[in-house]
């Protein structure tokens, strides 16, 4: 699947190489991501990649994963809040859960 | 395991790390109100990592100063004496764990927790006014510490409390509890006072899964206790729970904070995440 910056994470798997703008290798295909590979992404401002899998569906699936997270957390107002938030943060970066 | 027999064991494991001798010579200088910004840019200086390291942080996102400041005294002039010990407390105590396990406890993951926690601690403590952020920025940075000493001395327990941890859905803390007879917190709170760190830092460190035993600063445990709830809210780091722990409210309201005053904080927790983790950890 086809993935941007923004939802690239590590622990990802590399479908295709990663090249900088001027065809310089900066990853190979088959590397999984860490976190030093997103640095060096924004640093090189690449914004598409190439990842093993298949895009699930995310509407809606930061609120069941964030539901899971926050099952022990308690109730309260507050705690609604951190939840809205969180929800509404994760759904937007279409980020999984840890 | 008792207490004391867990002392007497995170003692003996020989492996745990002391803070760099750097750390010793900038805390007496910072001390010392004879101090000049150039005697402390000179022991800093020496030291080719730290100096790095201070640059790029007071060229980030964290100070937001406009123009690049490309030397230590001129740092040292901006951010002040205070914010400067703990940075290099900061920067000491990553130098002295570099970990990177690969049987379960992720250390990776770990330590992008705890800078998490850490950017947190130092942002909710702009929105409260706080006097020294950096401070807490520290307070944050270790509050899992324990954790750490956990998988120095204690390597097939900690595998252990992974497991049921996970198996059994519970947090860390209560695996912890049954397995090693101490979690993370009271294991911390030992191995931080050894390494004779303030009492501000102690308490954050000892009290964070229960604010309300905090003695003489509620608040930076409060702002820890937060900040811990809201990176984990937002998924960004691990350090072996799945789930958010519960909210002490008595903590909350000592903070003074609105309730509107949650999303821009989560939000620059996250900005401020991936700026901790370039600056720090590398």
């Amino acid at each position: 699947m086809r993935v941007s910056l923004q939802e690239i994470e590590p622990g990802m798997r590399l479908k295709r190489p990663v090249l900088n703008q001027q065809g310089g290798l900066l990853l190979k295909e088959g590397e999984v991501i860490n976190p030093q590979h997103l640095m060096l992404f924004k640093t090189w401002g690449i914004g598409q990649f190439e990842v093993e899998g298949e895009r699930e569906d995310r509407a809606g699936d930061g609120g069941e994963e964030v539901e899971a997270v926050f099952s022990a957390s308690g109730g309260g107002e507050v705690m609604e809040e951190i939840k809205r938030v969180a929800e509404r943060m994760r759904a937007a970066k279409g980020r999984s859960g840890q | 395991m008792k207490a004391s027999q867990l002392q007497g064991r995170i003692e003996r494991a020989g492996d745990l790390p002391t803070l760099p001798v750097i750390y010793q010579k900038v805390k007496d200088l910072v001390d010392s109100p004879q101090t000049s910004a150039s005697d402390l840019g000179e022991v800093i200086t020496q030291d080719q990592v730290l100096t790095t390291k201070l640059l790029r942080l007071v060229n980030s996102s964290f100070y937001g100063f406009p123009q690049r400041i490309t030397t230590v005294n001129r740092a040292i002039a901006i951010i002040g004496f205070r914010a400067l010990k703990a940075m290099v407390l900061a920067t000491s105590i990553l130098r002295a764990f570099s970990l990177d396990g690969d049987d379960g406890f992720q250390g990776e993951g770990f330590w992008q927790h705890s800078i998490g926690c850490a950017v947190g601690s130092k942002i909710i403590g702009k929105y409260i006014g706080y006097e020294e952020p950096d401070e807490l920025f520290v307070a944050g940075l270790i509050h899992d510490i324990g954790k750490v000493v956990e998988y120095v001395s204690f390597g097939a327990e900690l595998k252990e409390v992974l497991q049921v941890a996970e198996g059994k859905g519970v947090f860390i803390r209560e695996a912890e509890e049954g397995i090693l007879g101490a979690n993370h917190a009271q294991i911390g709170s030992f191995f931080v006072q050894r390494w004779k760190l303030p009492p501000q830092l102690v308490e954050p460190v000892t009290y964070h899964h229960n604010p309300e035993g905090a003695k003489e600063f509620p608040l930076e445990v409060g702002v820890v206790h937060l900040s811990d709830i809201l990176i984990k809210a937002l998924g960004l780091g691990w350090a072996g729970d799945y789930k958010v722990p519960p909210l002490d409210l008595g903590a909350w309201k000592r903070l003074g904070l609105k309730i509107s005053a949650i999303e821009p904080i989560m939000e620059e927790m996250e900005e401020g995440f991936w700026d901790g983790i370039s600056v720090l950890k590398e």
